[in-house]
């Protein structure tokens, strides 16, 4: 009898099984990582090899914004005439331009700076308006200050006329509802003449009208306008003495105009001192609730905490983060702080989402040539992070992107 | 790779930060108050001192004078607003209107009230009444219109200054019966011509710098210094304007010395614009009789002077040469001038305070004593002449224009000045008041136009108004409605 001794084939123990599945695992793991390693040293190879070939700045060159770093210069809007107002649309496809040149108009831009249409307060010729800030809110009706008729125009997307705050509690259609003693019917157009005193109307197939109008309150001078994160508007008024700024409740906004008679809260006073501002152009607010004022002719931000307070100013002196002439200010999502510095002809950017305003960098230079200005007025950025920045004495609103 | 990457980044950003240039800053105007306690961070709203864009001693931050002015000027941070002509809201205040109404008259008083034109109209647009002749000015109860600007003064130098004619000065050739060589002398112009944005244009009786009238300079840039005076009441307007050529000797006397009838000269052009080279005084002497009683319009007219011709001279009762000018010279003895006669003529400039250092007293000439206002915007304009004012700081360009109602009957023998309207005197009280320049046109400029037969005869231009108020001739109707027959309706 002999005794086979044939080995039987080895079977994997059940560690042994565990340890290849182990190795496997392992040898993907690696494979993946070093797939990924390759990725980046790709993408990096590939910046680098770009910035190379054309350098240009860190934001353009990464798929990611960077906080802290300046915008790139894109394009230009052409084709207007002393641009020194601009809003874009919620839906981010439309950029709004007032023209303080040629005809003064308010131009509608698509993305690409194509010109779609334009438009201006019914029944003015151009010598009949000063068109200056402009802001869109959240249902794409468009508001425009005319300094010249001390009146804000409500337009809608397409630049027809809806009406126009002309007192701070009087619309036109509120005086006008009065006069005819009735509600206006759809179509009605509402048009200003304050040199001579006249709020016009044309009901639909009727002959325009013009009716008297004495302003009930005469300390009324609206210059610039901005909507914070409630609708609420935010406007400027430079009335002699009296300098200050206004806010309107978005629910009066969005209520019946013809019976608008708004609870606004102002704050500010005229003057160089501790919370005083002079010739105020732009006002806003951040998410807590400030307000920040571009300080024209005391060159300075000035900072009102949420309960209007006197908080601090900022942008006041010489250096890189010295203001010479703010007008319009933005704040982005993060906080920072854009001010056109209009004879500076620079945009200057403050951090304020700290304790305290922080200078971060200019961009742009005096100039005729891409990415410089002469004389920017105001700034609007998108939700895409796109900025439009008016650019009066170089006829053009420039694009810039983070 | 990626770490280089960022250096290389960084690195970048770090040399971008080393190159940003810096800026000095602050505040709109100012400088009216230069003291030690006083700010001096207004300077630095206009001008830098290593990052100017501007150079001719301007060194301006910005690259234009009209686009720093308009970037407040526009209505968004001063409350005149000269790009549309209009006052954005109420500026003045009480006092400073009533002088204005005593002055101009009650509507023109008007001027301050929020809504109203500018006194000189707008370089874009003016708010016109245009054609009511009833009425030339502002008046809120009529119905005005705003209009692109057709006629004006061209300031706009944000491309390029722009020569323009200088209407009403230069010489005339009376070969061709024009001004010489067919054309005015030209001019560029910018917001800083006339007005002084340091608030200190003007000077006091003492010769300090004081405000004046909307900033206005002592003397435009480029009118070269004062060309015409006044006295103070009209008694040098019996005689017409000053001739461009030919001797004063006989029977027109120089407009400045008309009333020193013992003196005559040859004049052509002594010192006005664009005819420096052309001096030729032969007479022997010819008072020019300035500023009595204070140094106001001394100095600067010794400036002018010495600028436009180089003039060296002796003082006729000191012999003491004087020139270059020398200010401080002028001051101590600055009485009485003579010019060497070291080319063609002997030419003596009298300027006539009645007081000096007993060193060196005044002359005992009669002549030069004789009190003979010297009139000027920033030396004497107040609101309550500022009219006349006006009419002078005009003139000082617009040379052969000022006019006395005289000129009305005298032959000037300027051939194509040879009779002229009344275009500046001293204010006369009454029903028929002396008119001057600012009553009928404005100086930034107008939207009233003027059609073929209106035109102004020395542009040649169809339409152009000649910076008047009102359409074509309603100037003439507003005061001349019942001499020319016309019923108002």
């Amino acid at each position: 009898m002999t005794t086979s001794n044939v080995e039987s084939p080895a079977v994997p123990t059940p560690s042994g099984v565990e340890e290849e599945q182990e190795d496997e695992r392992k040898r993907r793991v690696l494979l993946l990582i070093l797939l990924f390693l390759l990725l980046i040293c790709c993408c990096v190879a590939f910046l680098f090899l770009r910035y190379l070939a054309k350098p240009q700045p860190l934001p353009q060159l990464l798929p990611v914004p960077i906080s802290n770093y300046p915008p790139a210069y894109k394009f230009s809007f052409v084709g207007v005439d002393g641009p020194v107002g601009v809003a874009g649309s919620p839906d981010n496809q439309r950029v709004y331009v007032t023209e303080s040149e040629g005809q003064r108009l308010i131009k509608i831009f698509d993305r690409s700076g194509n010109l779609i249409g334009s438009f201006s307060p019914f029944g003015t010729r151009p010598g009949d308006r000063e068109l200056f800030d402009v802001a869109v809110d959240a249902s794409s009706r468009v508001f425009v200050v005319d300094r010249y008729n001390n009146v804000i125009d409500l337009f809608d997307a397409n630049g027809d006329q809806l009406d126009g705050i002309i007192a701070p509690n009087v619309t036109l259609s509120k005086f006008v509802s009065q006069h005819i003693s009735g509600s206006l019917p759809a179509g009605t157009k509402l048009g200003y003449d304050a040199p001579n005193h006249l709020v016009l109307y044309q009901l639909p197939g009727q002959a325009e009208q013009k009716i008297k109008f004495t302003p009930p309150d005469t300390n009324w001078a609206p210059l610039g306008i901005r909507f914070d994160q409630q609708g609420d508007l935010i406007y400027t008024d430079i009335t002699p003495d009296l300098h200050r700024v206004h806010i309107i409740p978005a629910a009066d906004l969005n209520g019946s105009w013809a019976t608008f008679n708004p609870t606004i809260r102002e704050f500010g006073s005229q003057g160089n001192g501790n919370g005083q501002i002079s010739f105020p152009y732009d006002a806003l607010t951040d998410s807590k609730g400030n307000f920040y004022v571009s300080d024209g002719d005391n060159s300075r931000i000035v900072m009102f905490g949420p309960n209007f307070s006197y908080t601090t100013f900022f942008g006041f002196g010489s250096g890189d983060d010295g203001l010479n002439l703010p007008r319009g200010i933005w704040l982005d999502d993060k906080e920072h702080l854009h001010v056109v510095d209009a004879v500076g002809a620079v945009v200057r950017v403050y951090d304020v989402s700290g304790t305290a305003p922080q200078f971060l960098y200019n961009f742009g230079a005096p100039g005729a040539a891409d990415g410089q200005f002469n004389y920017p007025i105001d700034i609007y950025m998108d939700g895409t992070g796109r900025l439009y920045i008016a650019d009066r004495d170089n006829n053009r609103v420039q694009v810039w992107s983070y | 790779m990626k770490k280089l990457f960022f250096a290389l980044v960084i690195g970048l950003l770090f040399i971008a930060a080393l190159t940003t240039t810096a800026l000095a800053d602050n505040g709109p105007h100012g400088g009216t108050a230069f003291t030690s306690s006083g700010s001096m961070d207004a300077c630095a709203s206009c001008h830098r001192a290593h990052t100017a864009q501007t150079g001719n001693s301007t060194l301006l931050k910005a690259s234009s004078i009209y686009g720093l002015c308009t970037s407040c000027h526009d209505g968004t941070g001063a409350y005149t607003d000269v790009v549309d002509g209009i006052y954005n809201t109420t500026t003045m205040s009480s006092a400073t209107k009533t002088s204005l109404t005593n002055s101009f008259g009650s509507q023109e008083g008007l001027q301050g009230d929020a809504g109203a034109p500018l006194f000189g109209g707008g370089f874009v647009n003016t708010l016109e009444i245009h054609t009511d002749p009833g009425n030339r000015v502002y008046n809120p109860s009529l119905s005005v219109s705003s209009d692109p600007v057709v006629s004006g003064h061209l300031v706009d130098d944000r491309t390029a200054e722009t020569p323009q004619n200088v209407w009403g000065s230069g010489n005339y050739n009376t070969t061709t019966q024009a001004s010489t060589g067919g054309s005015n002398p030209t001019l560029a112009l910018t917001c800083t011509s006339c007005h002084d944005p340091h608030g200190n244009a003007g000077q006091n009786g003492s010769g300090l710098a004081i405000p004046s009238y909307r900033i206005l300079k002592y003397t435009p840039d480029g009118s070269n210094g004062y060309e015409i005076t006044s006295a103070a009441g009209a008694a040098l307007f019996t005689t017409a304007l000053k001739p461009e050529s030919g001797s004063d000797a006989t029977s027109v006397p120089d407009i400045v010395g008309g009333s020193l009838g013992a003196y005559s000269a040859t004049v052509l052009e002594p010192y006005g614009m664009g005819a420096n080279s052309t001096d030729n005084y032969t007479a022997t002497s010819h008072w020019y009789t300035l500023n009595t009683n204070n140094a106001s319009g001394f100095d600067p007219f010794l400036v002018a002077l010495y600028q436009g011709h180089g003039v060296t001279g002796t003082m006729p009762w000191t012999s003491v040469t004087f020139g270059p000018y020398d200010p401080v010279t002028a001051g101590l003895h600055g009485v009485s001038y003579q010019r060497p006669a070291t080319t063609n003529s002997t030419k003596v400039y009298c300027f006539n305070p009645t007081t000096g250092p007993a060193s060196n007293p005044p002359p005992t000439n009669s002549n030069c004593t004789t009190a003979n206002g010297f009139t000027q915007i920033g030396a004497s304009f107040d609101n309550s002449n500022a009219r006349l004012g006006m009419a002078f700081f005009c003139s000082q360009c617009h040379d052969r224009y000022l006019n006395s109602r005289n000129g009305l009957t005298t032959n000037t023998t300027d051939l194509l000045f040879m009779f002229q309207h009344d275009s500046g005197a001293a204010p006369s009280a009454g029903s028929n008041p002396n008119v001057t320049c600012v009553d009928c046109h404005n100086a930034h400029g107008t939207s009233a136009a003027a059609t073929t037969l209106a035109s102004d005869p020395l542009s040649g231009v169809n339409g152009d108004s000649s910076i008047l108020k009102l359409d074509n001739r309603a100037m003439c109707v507003n005061c001349h409605s019942g001499d020319v027959g016309f019923t108002l309706k």
